[in-house]
């Protein structure tokens, strides 16, 4: 069907971060920015930063006082919290857009939901693990299935076929690229985020996600089996959101990459369900 | 430019994390760490004050000392900052407060809460997250270390403790392994154990409960002091050893024979009376009726009664007698007059006195001597005494129904002793009995039947004699058939003054 090459010519059709993001991630990733700076570039969009704001006093959040000014936000919340809330702002758009072509007919409420499912059980999963860097992992699960928005953008009648296939039969949707050979939503996400100019353990988790096993000497080893592990672990507990219909697939290297014990596991899923009960604030944006 | 300023901040950052391992080094407890945890804030970010509160919002530790800087007027936001493990700061008034929780693996440890005077930069913010981060990993691992040091000193303080309690036992105690070692011995044992008879006994012991699976006791007698050794099995691993308890039991068995004697002197009051009241009895019976029938009686019957009453007033004596020198003897008053006799007229003497005793009793008896004098330094009416004790016993102890009933006497000459045997065919004395008819009190038939009468001193009355003239006596005898009695005596006194 359709080769690769042809695909990643259509990514120029998909919205790549505007400005401001861009201008967001990068100082979010610079060491000497200062809380000022990030929120002036923030309150360039006001759109973008009223939906900030409203993420940063959601019920997921908790904050005890309420945050007025982006400053605030930035200072309590952390300068990659904050990038992380532009850059869900952003996916959402991305995935709502109005498409030129036919429409896929898929429930993209859902796999919106899915994506900020999957961020959450991430930065929970990281946090139980004693990761220092929480908010990495929640950008890293937020984008891990971009390649699907990518393929719903570039190709609404594919990503049709796909779905017939994985909710028929119930099947995998990796299942159905391969039954249909067509390019994985994880190779096209990957060149998507690498041309958005996002850093690599994004690129690395985006191809990565569901063979973290050829990334065990990767720096980002760990990250990419966080990111695995949340995906499953979503994926069972709400089937199809993500477009599988099959038994999800664990692979067995993630759990060593991270030591994981059973017993921490379910600590994690239990964390987890108080945490997926707050998060209304983002799904309904 | 970016570039100049990441490789500065790399710099920056492998010195902090340099001069912070140094610091590890000497670090032994948690207060230590959480010192040098404020020293290292300090450098990142010069924050005005420092206030670190463990996982229960308790044991503040501040920069400067001794202020905590009011911490509790955030309490609200501390609460939500380790709640969320957040890592956030505040702007209050013209300060910025920073919330850093210290988290391991998914659990808070505690919180580090900084007065900062401008916003920190995200390099700053990383840096304070990632050595708060190592900071509480460490402080745990030590934690744990002194938990764990305190749980080894805890254990060999009870190992101790149960130590000192075995060893004021009394008894002593060993333990002992499949491989037949002793893993463990009390104080009392490491005093006592140079006693190999013992101890050997106490491993034969140990090594039947560690074949066995069960428990196993035993007594020994050593340098005249009594054993009693319990061993008990006990399951250590998945071998048996033995617990092995050795007590010195010589002052229970004392106790034991006190309180026989008790019971015995009990038995002999009633005895006693008994064997008094008989005669007096026959006595006042006979002169009662002498004295009712004076005029008709006959002069042959005079005789008879009056040779009664007198046989049995010198009953009367002998047992008040025998009395009188039993008392004497637990008074350790009883004297040998010694003086040099021809011990062959003092035994044929009493034989002789006897003779008649042993004819109403239809017993044989007859004396034999090799030597005709058998000079010694003795007290004769003591020997005497012991001679007419013995014969009268063998005669006594005669069985009734039997023929040939026989007391036999016999005297030898030693190299520097006399040996006087008194041997007979009459009841014997039970195998079991034989190591106790000497002593005071001692009748084989204790009961009350008084089928033979007797004080049961007369025994021991000889055995005091016999020894207080420096000599021994013992019996050999099989029940139904007789008894030998030995008495060997020293011819002269050899320096023994008689008198103990």
């Amino acid at each position: 069907m359709a080769s690769i090459e042809k695909m990643i010519d259509k990514l120029e059709e998909l919205p790549s971060p505007d400005f401001i993001v861009q201008r967001i991630i990068s100082l979010a990733s610079d060491p000497n920015t200062s809380a000022r700076e990030l929120a002036e570039a923030i309150m360039i969009d006001a759109s973008l930063s009223a939906k900030i704001l409203k993420l940063a006093n959601s019920a997921y959040y908790g904050i005890p006082r309420k945050i007025t000014v982006l400053n605030e936000a930035i200072m309590i919340l952390g300068f990659k919290t904050v990038r992380n809330l532009a850059m869900s702002v952003f996916t959402y758009g991305a995935l709502f857009q109005k498409s030129k072509r036919e429409d896929s007919g898929i429930d993209r409420r859902a796999l919106w939901r899915h994506f900020v499912y999957v961020a959450v059980a991430s930065e929970t999963l990281g946090e139980i693990l004693g990761y220092p860097v929480k908010e990495e992992l929640f950008m890293n699960g937020l984008l891990h299935d971009i390649g699907k928005v990518a393929l719903d953008v570039i190709s609404p009648k594919l990503m049709k076929a796909l779905h017939k296939i994985t909710s028929e039969k119930k099947r995998n949707f990796i299942e159905a690229e391969n039954l249909l050979e067509v390019p994985s939503h994880t190779l096209i996400g990957a060149k998507l985020v690498e041309k958005w100019l996002l850093p690599e353990m994004v690129v690395q988790s985006v191809s990565g996600h569901h063979n973290p096993d050829l990334y065990i000497d990767s720096i980002n080893a760990e990250i990419i089996a966080i990111v695995h592990i949340a995906d499953v672990v979503i994926n069972i507990m709400h089937p199809g959101d993500s477009l599988s219909y099959g038994k999800p697939e664990l692979n067995h290297e993630a759990l060593n990459i991270l030591s994981l014990k059973p017993k921490i596991l379910s600590k994690f899923i239990d964390r987890l369900k108080d945490k997926l009960e707050k998060v209304d604030e983002f799904i309904n944006m | 430019m970016a570039e100049s300023i990441e490789t500065t901040s790399g710099k920056k950052i492998i010195t902090l994390f340099s001069s912070f391992i140094m610091e590890l080094n000497n670090i032994k407890s948690r207060d230590q760490i959480l010192s040098a945890l404020v020293r290292i804030l300090r450098k990142i970010v010069s924050p005005k004050w420092v206030v670190i509160l463990d996982e229960r919002k308790k044991l503040p530790l501040s920069f400067p000392k001794d202020d905590d800087h009011n911490y509790m007027r955030f309490s609200e936001l501390i609460d939500w900052a380790m709640e969320n493990n957040s890592h956030s700061f505040y702007p209050v008034g013209d300060e910025i407060v920073g919330l850093l929780p210290m988290i391991r693996a998914g659990e808070i440890r505690g919180i580090i809460i900084l007065g900062l005077n401008e916003e920190p930069k995200v390099e700053e913010i990383d840096a304070l997250r990632v050595f708060s981060f190592l900071s509480s990993t460490v402080a745990e691992n030590i934690m744990l270390l002194q938990e764990l040091t305190e749980k080894n000193r805890l254990v060999e303080e009870t190992m101790n403790y149960l130590h000192s309690i075995l060893d004021t036992f009394p008894e002593m105690v060993i333990v002992v392994s499949q491989e037949g070692e002793i893993v463990y011995m009390n104080r009392r044992f490491v005093e006592e154990s140079n006693n190999d008879e013992i101890k050997e006994k106490a491993m034969q012991i140990a090594r039947e409960v560690i074949e066995t699976g069960t428990r196993r006791t035993g007594e020994i007698e050593s340098d005249g002091q009594f054993y009693s050794i319990v061993a008990e099995p006990l399951k250590y691993y998945s071998t048996t050893q033995a617990v092995t308890t050795i007590m010195n039991i010589t002052s229970t068995k004392e106790l034991e024979k006190l309180k026989q004697i008790d019971r015995m002197k009990a038995e002999f009051i009633a005895n006693i009376s008994h064997e008094l009241r008989t005669p007096l009895a026959a006595i006042k019976a006979y002169s009662e009726t002498i004295l009712n029938s004076l005029e008709e009686i006959d002069i042959d019957t005079l005789k008879d009664f009056t040779k009664t009453i007198y046989e049995e007033s010198q009953h009367l004596e002998n047992l008040l007698n025998e009395l009188l020198d039993f008392s004497k003897m637990e008074r350790k008053a009883l004297k040998m007059e010694r003086r040099n006799v021809n011990v062959v007229e003092v035994i044929k003497s009493a034989v002789d006195s006897m003779m008649e005793y042993a004819n109403s009793n239809k017993v044989k008896l007859f004396f034999e001597s090799n030597d005709d004098v058998i000079e010694a330094y003795v007290d004769p009416t003591r020997i005497r005494q012991v001679a007419l004790n013995l014969i009268s016993n063998a005669i006594k102890y005669s069985k009734k129904e039997a023929e040939n009933k026989y007391v036999r006497v016999k005297l030898e000459k030693k190299e520097d002793t006399f040996l006087l045997l008194v041997e007979d065919n009459g009841v014997g004395v039970p195998k079991d009995k034989l190591g106790k008819i000497f002593e005071k009190f001692y009748r084989v038939d204790s009961s009350l039947t008084y089928e033979v009468s007797g004080t049961g001193l007369g025994l021991s009355i000889v055995k005091e004699i016999v020894e207080l003239h420096g000599g021994r006596v013992w019996v050999e005898s099989e029940e139904g058939k007789g008894s030998t009695f030995n008495v060997e005596i020293p011819l002269s006194l050899e320096g023994n003054d008689g008198q103990h």
